[in-house]
């Protein structure tokens, strides 16, 4: 029995192992079936390439105004936005008549106000006086006259300059004789303070001889615009200035105003009318119709093309740090007509959004006025982690990688897979550039499985 | 006539005794068959302690075969460190025998000057603990290139000298002149071994592979000192790398492991019997 | 002839020997010699240091503990499963039907160690079932593999594992005292005690001998529990030799090693050359 039970107990013995056999393979079958099988790639570090496009329009380097003299009529316009026009090509036209008229009305209105109103600005004034007690025959100059030094300002009258000198010599002469009677007598206080007086007499008596030796005449006392008549004809001069002369004058603001106004009118009159362009390029505004009155904006902006082509466009604020100054781009205006490696020379923050920008191009085949793209790709400093789109599963701008992580298992090398998180900055090519990924350059990634994975689960490389 | 017992109180006694010393065995094969929510009672305190003790039901309310089915169907390296334990000890067991047998043969029949103390020496480092001579044998193997390779442990296993002690008590009580007469009759020393000693010797023999099969089943220190790679783990060091956080998957492979060892035990129990008799008999 | 006979013989089993003998030597003896020769140099250059090994050993804290510890768990444990597995060795020796019963007593030995290690921790740990039940009647949970009562659980455990075989043994040195001369001193009015002592007692020596070899033998093998229960650092009262080689191994400490084990070696050699010759004597 004994021996029954023994050999009974070999023949299970041996069933066990059978059995364990089978089952290793089995298990082994069964797990193998229900790993996924991956293929795995690495972390590629690279630079953005962040292709940045911005429209704008090529315009001329320089951009030349034309102003006309406001307040004219127009008769008849030439060109309009866009006309592309020569030198010296006609603009428009004015309305003569209508030109003469107000230029006569503006003479006048200078005319009137350098009689009354303050026609000079303050400055330097020289006054110039004459003996007080003449009487204004006549006077030379009027307001606004250059005269030069020595110049007759006003004729004094001179039968009653005559009269006044003879009345002071007979003054005078009767004066002598009370002061030598004065002398004669001892009293020579009195004698000496009427000697003084006779003295005093005596130059004002010069004075006005010298003044009948020159004719009667106030000259200038220096070269200049004469401001100032503070007197009349037919007034009796008193001790202050007759006149001021002014070696530099100003005229004020209103007159200047006036006088360039009348300077812009003749101007205009001068072509019959025809106001033409200063320079060659395409007329990039134009504000006048027939009919209207200049007013007082530019009436025309021509961009001169002989000054260079420049692009010029709006940079939105996203872009913006993408470009600098110095930056080569290409600039591209339909067809075929591109230029490379043209530099950025100018980004300035317009109020509002965005950054405006030019870039000079040289290039005969982009014409002015056509509408152009920037176009350029820059590479960002930073080095990203990037990653193939398959590798990623995205959500937003969050996303999600598998990682394999190799260890020693009892079967011999394991994998087994983690998930990490991270955040897409963008895309590049046909990768994800990611950021806060955390994980080491060398560790391998999940590219495809063929289940669905997650955390903790061994996997088979393929 | 020897006086039997009454016996009852004996036998009460008795069977106490053998239910507390079957006690462990019975409920590492009792908690496999329980289903993870039961378990979870009795291993989650172990891992977690919350102030809940451990609780044990004796018998699972809802017996599952779940445990088993994820350590025998979804865990194929289970099967690979039972292979590894079988191939270690079969390998061990099968040259150690055909090293000591003939060993002890010699003990057992020779008589040369140092046969006394070659024995005395032999049964010195029997007694010795495993790390008493485990730095040796380490600069030995690793002098050898063997580390970490299944070689490491199978060698000084197999060049042991506990199997030669056993089965020369086997051999030593084989009265001398059955040999003579065999070689007398012309036979030289191989064939008085083969068809004499062996014959007699069988129990010995038996029951030397028995305990060393219990032994080497178990072993531990040999394989965690010279063994790296995980994948040639045998299965007693694969048992203590689960924790009690993978408590269901440790039960079932421990009652997986019970397997053979109480197969073998089952079927050598009469040899292990005698060979432990036997060799206590003369000392 | 008979000369040439007798020396053939002795050569006749050289190729039998060879084998065991040459392997034994390459990975046990020759190593150990080596290991000895080891023992009195340092760990990486391999100058000669004399003793030093040997005293940085001896100043181990953790050598005399671990010393401590083997001793006393061996002290402990031999004589109190000699102890009991005699007691339950005689009272089997009066019951029929001994089969089954010396069946499951030696079961436990066929456990493999790791496959329990699992239930140990169940039952004993600290948060286990057998403070459940201390804590469900009230009392406060007890440590059991954390404290010093984990000596006593190490000693539980080899007893469990070693009570069979000892049974075993007991068993059949009791069996073999002859019937007769239990039955001649029955007849001369010997009760019960008087046959135990008397008679069946001294015709155990032999058996004691085997056993206390053998139980001293498997008292190392404790390591294993130990090891795989409560780790390579356990609470100190289980702290043993063979923890503290291991933890040298692994930390390369490999001159401390060999001093220390040229140490242990020594110890127990000498033990087994006492007990020999005690029992020799005795024998004789």
């Amino acid at each position: 029995m004994k021996e029954n039970m023994k050999s009974r107990a070999v023949k299970l013995f041996g069933i066990f192992l059978g059995a364990m056999l089978i089952m290793t393979i089995v298990s082994r079958m069964i797990v193998t079936q229900k790993m996924p099988v991956v293929t795995t790639t690495g972390i590629k570090s690279e630079s953005i390439a962040h292709r940045v496009e911005v429209g704008g329009t090529i315009e001329a380097e320089k951009q030349t105004p034309v102003f006309i003299a406001e307040g004219l009529r127009v008769s008849e316009v030439f060109v309009k936005q866009g006309s592309k026009i020569g030198k010296g090509a006609h603009l428009l036209r004015l309305d003569e008549d209508y030109l003469a008229s107000v230029t006569a009305d503006a003479e006048k209105e200078l005319e009137e106000f350098m009689e009354k109103g303050d026609a000079y600005a303050d400055g330097d004034r020289t006054p110039v006086f004459t003996e007080s007690g003449l009487r204004v025959s006549q006077i030379c100059v009027k307001k606004g006259d250059s005269v030069y030094a020595g110049q007759p300002l006003i004729r004094l009258d001179t039968d009653y300059l005559y009269r006044k000198i003879s009345d002071m010599e007979g003054e005078l002469d009767s004066q002598r004789l009370t002061r030598d009677g004065m002398y004669e007598a001892e009293d020579s206080r009195s004698a000496d303070a009427l000697s003084k007086q006779i003295d005093e007499k005596q130059r004002e008596l010069d004075r006005y001889n010298s003044i009948w030796d020159n004719g009667g005449t106030v000259y200038s006392s220096c070269g200049g615009v004469v401001t100032d008549i503070l007197i009349k004809a037919g007034d009796i001069t008193m001790e202050q200035a007759v006149a001021l002369v002014s070696s530099s004058p100003e005229l004020s603001g209103e007159a200047e105003r006036l006088r360039r106004r009348i300077d812009a009118l003749k101007k205009a009159a001068e072509h019959m009318g025809y106001i033409n362009s200063p320079a060659g390029g395409i007329i990039t505004e134009a504000a006048l119709r027939a009919g209207d009155l200049t007013a007082d904006g530019a009436a025309f902006i021509i961009s001169d093309e002989s000054s260079g082509k420049v692009f010029t466009g709006i940079v939105p604020d996203e872009e913006v740090e993408y470009l600098k100054v110095g930056d080569k781009v290409s600039i591209s205006a339909g067809g075929n007509a591109r230029a490379k490696d043209q530099k950025i020379s100018l980004m300035t923050r317009k109020g509002g959004d965005g950054c405006r920008i030019e870039v000079p191009v040289e290039s005969d085949d982009i014409k002015l006025g056509d509408m152009a793209e920037l176009v350029t790709t820059k590479l960002s400093d930073e080095r990203y982690d990037c990653l193939p789109f398959e590798t990623v599963t995205a959500e937003g701008d969050k996303g999600k990688v598998f990682y394999i992580t190799e260890s020693e298992g009892f079967l011999g090398k394991e994998y087994t897979v983690h998930s990490a998180s991270c955040r897409i900055k963008e895309e590049t090519g046909n990768m994800y550039a990611l950021t806060d990924l955390g994980l080491t350059p060398e560790t391998i990634i999940v590219r495809t499985s063929s289940k669905k994975l997650a955390e903790g689960m061994k996997v088979r490389p393929e | 006539m020897r006086k039997k017992a009454e016996g009852l109180p004996l036998y009460i006694i008795m069977a106490v005794l053998c239910t507390a010393v079957l006690f462990p065995v019975i409920l590492a094969v009792i908690l496999p068959f329980q289903a993870h929510t039961e378990l979870k009672d009795t291993l989650s305190p172990l891992v977690n302690f919350t102030g809940k003790y451990s609780r044990i039901d004796l018998l699972p309310q809802y017996p599952s075969a779940e445990n088993f089915k994820e350590l025998l169907v979804y865990s194929p390296e289970f099967y690979r460190v039972f292979w590894n334990s079988l191939l270690m000890v079969g390998g061990i067991l099968l040259f150690q025998t055909l090293v000591a047998v003939p060993a002890a043969w010699a003990f057992a029949r020779a008589e040369f000057k140092g046969r006394r103390l070659l024995f005395n020496i032999y049964v010195i480092f029997m007694l010795m603990p495993f790390q008493v001579t485990m730095l040796s044998q380490y600069l030995v193997l690793d002098g050898m290139g063997l580390m970490n390779r299944r070689l490491a442990v199978i060698l000084p296993a197999v060049f042991s000298a506990f199997p030669v002690f056993l089965i020369y008590r086997g051999f030593a009580d084989i009265p001398r002149d059955v040999a003579d007469s065999a070689r007398i009759d012309g036979a030289n020393e191989w064939q008085v071994l083969r068809y004499i000693g062996l014959p007699l010797g069988k129990s010995g023999i038996l029951a030397c592979v028995v305990i060393s099969f219990l032994d080497l089943w178990n072993m531990v220190e040999q394989p965690l000192t010279f063994l790296r790679d995980k994948a040639l783990y045998p299965l007693s060091l694969y048992l203590p790398t689960l924790g009690a956080d993978r408590g269901e998957l440790l039960l079932a492979s421990a009652a997986v492991t019970l397997i053979p060892a109480v197969f073998v035990f089952v079927i050598g129990q009469e040899e292990l019997e005698r060979g432990i008799i036997a060799s206590a008999l003369k000392e | 002839m008979i000369n040439r006979y007798a020396i053939k013989r002795k050569y006749r089993y050289l190729p039998f020997l060879l084998p065991s003998a040459a392997g034994v030597a390459v990975f046990t003896f020759l190593p150990f010699a080596d290991s000895v020769r080891r023992s009195f140099c340092t760990a990486v250059t391999g100058d000669l240091v004399g003793v030093n090994n040997y005293k940085a050993v001896f100043g181990n804290e953790a050598f005399g503990l671990a010393v401590k510890n083997t001793a006393v768990f061996t002290a402990v444990c031999i004589p109190l499963l000699i102890g009991i597995s005699f007691f339950i060795a005689y009272g089997l020796s009066r019951v029929k039907h001994i089969r089954l019963i010396k069946s499951v007593l030696l079961f436990p030995m066929a456990v493999p160690t790791a496959a329990l290690v699992l239930i140990w921790q169940i039952l004993f740990g600290d948060s286990g079932w057998i403070n459940h039940i201390i804590t469900s009647h009230g009392h406060g949970a007890v440590s059991f593999l954390g404290s010093s009562k984990a000596f006593w659980v190490l000693v539980g455990s080899y007893i469990w594992k070693n009570l069979g075989y000892t049974v075993l043994l007991w068993l059949t040195g009791i069996m073999g005292v002859s019937t007769s001369v239990i039955d001649a001193a029955k007849v001369d009015g010997a009760n019960e005690r008087q046959v135990l002592f008397r008679i069946i007692l001294p015709e155990l020596k032999p058996a004691l001998y085997t056993i206390t070899i053998i139980s001293f033998l498997n008292s190392f093998k404790v390591f294993r529990e130990a090891y795989l229960v409560a780790g390579a650092y356990p609470h100190k009262s289980i702290y043993l030799l063979q923890h503290l080689f291991n933890n040298w191994f692994v930390n390369m400490d490999l001159d401390k090693m060999a001093a220390a084990a040229v140490v242990v070696f020594s110890v127990i050699f000498a033990a087994a050359v006492l007990l020999q010759r005690v029992w020799d004597r005795k024998e004789v």
